[in-house]
């Protein structure tokens, strides 16, 4: 029913109007019972209003209570599946052979085959275990993988960290001393590519390659590296490594992917003969992991812990023929232990005979040199600094 | 390593021995007096030997 607004009162009696007052008084008293009827009719209405919305309200609830007992029906109450019967898109059901439930994809009837292997017509819902969705992984495997503690035949995660092997330039990529493939060492232990010795005097190392990798080629008596032990933490270790050569770790045979015993801060020694090696790796763990490929400026860096070159390039004033101070080196490293330092390529002017002021530092040494007299001296050299094992 | 020679050197300031200038394997060195240091440890087990002296700065 629509709403029927209230009609205006006529025009109010006023009494600074006496030649009107008495017709508009009469007008005004008479229009009072129409608009009694008329507020009476506009409270009726409002009244009815409200009982819509009553009704509405009471509507919508049944409503919303309706779907939800239809939501769970269709998630925790769907009816079996039968055989052969009619399914609407949307219609759910579950499955006795993997009890399942699932979803009808499509409208369809007279369908005889379980909806646990009808892709074509239901969609999965809710699975009775994981492999439903494709995980085939056991909860042993799972928890294995949770904990990162796999065994021999599983992944173990934890060995794939950076930082794991503990031969430095297992490829040969570092050659500091400029060591020419092929040439005899002078002494025993004679070092060659870096952190690489030639165990016996008179022998050499060979090798093929750039600084991207280098294949090397062990002589009879045998090519090692002695692993530093502060850098052993003990336990099992795995070896690996490419080539032909007969392997030892202390002294003990070794094929590539054996493991060894190492003892906390001791050191180890891996050694090859007679063979080429390359990608040597020595890791914490049961498990040859693929070698790890550390940047070269990563690879320099570890090895000038051991052995660093420089040059000097001195200068100074004399007072007369005196030792003044003409260089203080200083390495961008610390090194494992005061290293040995050695000159060559010098060359001087106004003084003579370089040689080290005090004793050498771990981080640096002081150059000092006779001067010939009073005035400028000049001195300029290569240096090495050696703290090899 | 072959040594073939040996001798102290003395710091310029305080006048005490403060490395040895060696040549070993016939590359001349100054060694520190460091325990450590390997080229240190085969001068003094030749020395311990009888078969090395150091000579005086």
């Amino acid at each position: 029913m629509p709403y029927t607004p209230i009609t205006s009162l006529p025009t109010a009696p006023d009494r600074t109007q006496p030649s009107t007052f008495s017709t508009r008084a009469d007008a005004l008293v008479a229009a009072l019972s129409t608009f009694v009827t008329e507020t009476n009719a506009a409270g009726t209405y409002i009244d009815g209003v409200g009982t819509e919305v009553d009704a509405d309200a009471t509507a919508a609830a049944t409503s919303a209570a309706e779907a939800a007992a239809s939501a769970t029906a269709a998630a925790s109450e769907a009816s079996a599946w039968v055989s052969g019967a009619s399914y609407a898109v949307g219609d759910v059901v579950w499955s006795s052979v993997d009890y399942g439930t699932y979803r009808a994809k499509t409208t369809h009837s007279g369908e005889t085959t379980d909806p646990s292997s009808d892709t074509t017509n239901w969609a999965l819902v809710v699975a009775n275990d994981l492999a439903a969705f494709g995980i085939t992984a056991s909860a042993a495997e799972l928890n294995t993988l949770d904990g990162f503690a796999g065994s021999t035949d599983n992944l173990n995660a934890t060995q794939y960290l950076s930082g794991r092997n503990l031969i430095i330039n297992g490829s040969g990529r570092i050659n500091q001393r400029s060591y020419t493939s092929g040439t005899a060492t002078s002494g025993a232990n004679g070092y060659t590519l870096d952190r690489w010795r030639v165990v016996t005097s008179g022998q050499n190392l060979t090798f093929t390659g750039t600084d991207a990798g280098r294949t090397m080629t062990a002589p009879a008596s045998g090519v090692e590296q002695e692993i530093e032990g502060a850098n052993i933490v003990g336990g099992t270790y795995t070896i690996s490594f490419t080539g032909t050569a007969t392997c030892t770790v202390d002294g003990v045979t070794k094929t590539s992917g054996d493991t060894v015993t190492l003892t906390a801060n001791t050191n180890s020694t891996v050694r090859f003969t007679s063979g080429t090696f390359t990608d040597v790796q020595l890791e914490p763990g049961n498990v040859a992991t693929p070698f790890e490929m550390r940047s070269i400026g990563e690879e320099l860096a570890l090895c000038q812990r051991y052995y660093l070159s420089g040059t000097i390039y001195g200068w100074s004033y004399a007072g007369g023929a005196v030792a003044v101070r003409a260089s203080l080196e200083r390495f961008g490293i610390t090194m494992r232990v005061t290293p040995s330092i050695a000159f060559s390529a010098v060359n001087y002017e106004n003084c003579s005979n370089i040689f080290v002021d005090g004793s050498p530092q771990l981080r640096g040494f002081g150059v000092k040199v006779d001067a010939s007299a009073i005035g400028t001296i000049t001195v300029n050299a290569a240096y090495t600094a050696d703290a090899e094992l | 390593m072959n040594i073939t020679s040996a001798q102290y050197v003395n710091d310029t300031f305080t006048n005490e021995i403060s490395s040895i200038k060696a040549t070993i394997d016939g590359v001349e060195m100054f060694v520190p007096l460091a325990p450590g240091n390997r080229h240190y440890q085969v001068i003094m087990e030749a020395v311990d030997a009888g078969e090395l002296t150091i000579e005086d700065a």
